[in-house]
């Protein structure tokens, strides 16, 4: 040692704090948090704790808003006095914080009404009111952690979502033909014994601590995690040399890029996420969902392979416009094409992919020789819901170039839990109402041909619009929701 | 033509940066750094000199522990950067070549708010001086700044806290003269009122001329030279002179020779040594010396750097 004074490092509890106040500040993570919140509160109504299935999951996307709203983090985000391992550990644990709130104050208020409802209804308080809320939350707990764990793994948002894919999924196969035990349980029809309550918090506490040990592996494992910098630039191609003799053409005429040249373009992008994608739908669909529920009714297989659909749709345009951010995308901008032509090519290549996948759940679902749609002319609805969905799910994206992580997620989670379900409960029944074009989703479809043809063709005219106004809103400047 | 008559080590005097044999390979690629042994007494300005690629910035992460050297050992204030990182980096101000967050939704103002919860010496009323010298918009988000804005956040960031040793990689790159002119001038300012040990990696040497007191000059990730500024300038010097007609050069000086320029019975060598003792050897040989200049510190790296890429 020599005669300079050292200067002491970060104090954890400091940085914690600190980290907890930075989340709050976050207008973003306010609005996801009150997503949830209001995604839950949704769930309202006399089956009890059942609404929160769905979204419990969801919080394992909440890290992805938290923490990758902008680029990537730089060298001088990972030059703080404070052990590395330690300080993405506070970060975790900061924004599992905010993920414990998001889910307290919605549990808090299910159970209560719960409560009351059932002594209303009963004269005496469910036997599952004392162990599910408590349940939940280590279940979010946990799923919050393994996001995490995935976002410090990779950083990567397209990892992430593919992790919460696998995920989501992991309690069905764990559980298994006991699914619709746990149904019951959460609606508050099934009594639950002491002993059945207890093993319920045990398991959820467990589940919580192994996704805490796998987010402080992942977060000290330095061998699995390439450090900044540390990766290699891959060498430039070469570019294509002239043929011998040939003129240059610096004086030929210019003209901008052919529309199928672009589209074409945009596709090669998103061969990766396409190729990741139907991995994925084919797995889900093929593997977990006919295997695991072989003993349950034959509407659970069906019905498991229309959510596979459905969650791929909804999620695809976050898919499409994540890989629109890369360094890859800037070092191809600016392209000779009109700015909403670009825009729209990047929508229709996205729509294309999409459409693969979901060809290939379709032919996963039937090769896998487990019961089928009811009507085999539901095929090709499944198909034009998931491009219905698609197309509603994109607003937020195109409305600017660099487009915010957090209003995307935040957009699609309220759309899942709060906005499809009011639309289709509020809209007028008929014909050519919105439930009608979405019914391709449900085990027994109406006639669904001319609502979808109606509303994919309005909400197509009303992306193309908006799209024109997020090029606008591009030229003026940035994009209005990057404000905090 | 080898260099190793060229000095590498600075002598005996406490170092606030020491690097010792570090090897770094990026991927199986080529060597990033191929033993650097770097050393910075306390107290310095030490300019580190080089063309692009030369591996300098990868010799500012290794001191931080951003990136870990595959041999050798690096140490900051004495302290092993892989055994205590968080520690070395409480000491350190950084400056990097590319300010690239993740909190770009952050004001400039929360911003600094941020690094100040992780720096237990932060000094906000300098950093708000800072602000207010450097202009910092501090109620813009740091997204929206401009790339200069964003240079002089970073570098409040890196002085607030008044550090020991200030790591500038490439500071002044993107600014324009006016921007590189108040830099400067802050960081002598700086300098005047805080014991600090500056190591400026830059590929514009002119810019430190005015400040540095040490120099190395390093090429494909090893260090061609290393020495206090005032040895340069008395030691390496541009001779012209006027040589006899097929004149063979000057024996016992041609291995000290960086760079023979010049043409017919005109020549003008850059050479390494003490001034009387190469002009003798010259004169010696039959050439008229006309006479012995220095060179700015620009024209010193220079010549360093085509030796040694000559050699």
């Amino acid at each position: 040692m020599n005669a300079i004074d050292l200067h002491p490092p970060a104090r954890s509890a400091r940085v914690a704090r600190h980290y907890l106040a930075l989340l709050g500040r976050h207008r973003t993570v306010v609005v996801v948090t009150l997503t949830f919140f209001l995604g839950m509160l949704s769930t309202l109504n006399s089956s009890g704790f059942l609404g929160f299935e769905g979204v419990v999951p969801l919080m394992a996307l909440l890290p992805l808003v938290q923490w990758t709203t902008s680029v990537r983090r730089g060298e001088i985000d990972h030059a703080m006095p404070l052990d590395r391992v330690r300080h993405e550990l506070l970060q975790v644990a900061a924004g599992a914080a905010w993920a414990l709130l998001a889910m307290l104050l919605p549990l808090a208020l299910v159970t209560l009404l719960a409560l009351q409802w059932n002594l209303f209804r009963t004269g005496h308080p469910a036997t599952g009111i004392a162990w599910i809320p408590p349940v939940l939350l280590l279940a979010g707990l946990a799923c919050y952690l393994l996001g995490a764990a995935a976002w410090l793994r990779g950083a990567r948002s397209g990892l992430l979502l593919c992790a919460f894919y696998g995920l989501s999924l992991v309690p069905v196969a764990l559980l298994g033909p006991r699914w619709g035990h746990v149904e019951r349980i959460l609606s508050l029809d099934a009594p639950i014994t002491p002993a059945e309550g207890v093993a319920g918090m045990v398991a959820a506490a467990l589940a919580a601590a192994a996704a805490g040990a796998v987010v402080w592996l992942v977060a000290a494992g330095p061998r699995w995690r390439p450090r900044v910098g540390s990766r290699a630039v891959p060498a430039r191609r070469p570019a294509p040399a002239r043929p011998a003799g040939a003129p240059p053409a610096a004086d030929a005429r210019r003209r901008p890029a052919r529309p199928h040249a672009v589209l074409w373009s945009e596709l090669r992008l998103l061969r990766g996420p396409t190729l990741v994608g139907v991995a994925v739908a084919v797995a889900c669909t093929l593997w977990l969902v006919p295997g695991i529920l072989r003993t349950q009714p034959p509407a659970l297989h069906v019905r498991g392979f229309l959510t596979v659909v459905r969650t791929v749709a909804v999620w695809w345009p976050v898919v499409v416009w994540l890989r629109g951010r890369g360094p890859w995308r800037r070092r191809l901008e600016p392209l000779p094409v009109g700015a909403l032509a670009l825009r729209l090519s990047r929508v229709a290549a996205g729509a294309v992919s999409l459409e693969a996948v979901v060809l290939a759940a379709i032919l996963a679902h039937l090769a896998g020789g487990g019961p089928r749609l009811a009507a085999p002319a539901s095929y090709p609805g499944v198909a034009c819901g998931a491009l219905l969905l698609y197309l509603v799910c994109s607003f937020p994206l195109v409305l600017a170039r660099d487009h915010v992580v957090g209003w995307s997620v935040a957009w699609v989670c309220g759309m899942l839990t709060f906005g499809i379900p009011v639309w289709t409960l509020f809209a007028p029944p008929g014909v050519l109402s919105p439930g009608a074009a979405l019914s391709v989703f449900s085990l027994h479809p109406v006639a669904w041909l001319p609502a979808i043809l109606l509303w994919t063709t309005v909400v197509a005219a009303l992306l193309v619009a908006a799209t024109h106004g997020g090029v606008l809103g591009d030229r003026d400047g940035p994009h209005p929701f990057a404000a905090r | 033509m080898g260099l190793s008559f060229l000095p590498t080590r600075v002598g005996d005097t406490p170092l606030a940066v020491e690097t010792r044999g570090v090897e770094k390979r990026y991927g199986g690629g080529a060597a990033a750094l191929a033993g650097l042994d770097l050393q910075v007494p306390e107290g310095a300005v030490y300019v580190l000199a080089g063309p692009n690629g030369a591996g300098k910035s990868t010799a500012l992460k290794i001191l931080l522990d951003l990136v870990r050297a595959d041999r050798g050992e690096a140490r900051v204030c004495g302290l092993p950067t892989t055994r205590r990182p968080a520690l070395v980096r409480a000491q350190i101000g950084f400056v990097p070549e590319v300010v690239e967050t993740a909190y770009g939704w952050l004001t400039a103002r929360e911003f600094l708010a941020h690094h100040a919860a992780f720096y237990a010496t932060w000094d906000a009323g300098y950093a708000d001086a800072l602000c207010q010298r450097l202009a910092v918009p501090l109620h813009a988000r740091v997204e929206s700044l401009s790339k200069g804005a964003l240079r002089r956040m970073a570098l409040v960031s890196a002085l607030a806290h008044r550090p020991a040793v200030l790591l500038l990689d490439e500071p002044t790159d993107g600014l324009d003269p006016l921007a590189r002119e108040e830099f400067c001038a802050l960081l002598v300012e700086h300098l005047t009122t805080a014991p600090t040990t500056v190591l400026w990696s830059t590929h514009h040497v002119h810019e430190a001329d005015r400040m540095a007191d040490h120099v190395g000059v390093i090429q494909e990730g090893r260090l061609v030279m290393q020495a206090p500024r005032d040895t340069v300038s008395a030691s390496l010097r541009r001779y012209r002179a006027q040589v006899p007609p097929a004149w063979t050069g000057a024996p016992g000086l041609n291995g000290d020779v960086l760079l023979r320029e010049g043409a017919g019975r005109e020549i003008a060598w850059t050479v390494w040594g003490p001034e009387r003792e190469v002009a003798s050897r010259l004169e010696a040989a039959g050439a008229v010396v006309r006479d012995a200049l220095p060179l700015s510190l620009e024209e010193a790296t220079l010549a360093l750097l085509r030796a040694g890429r000559e050699g």
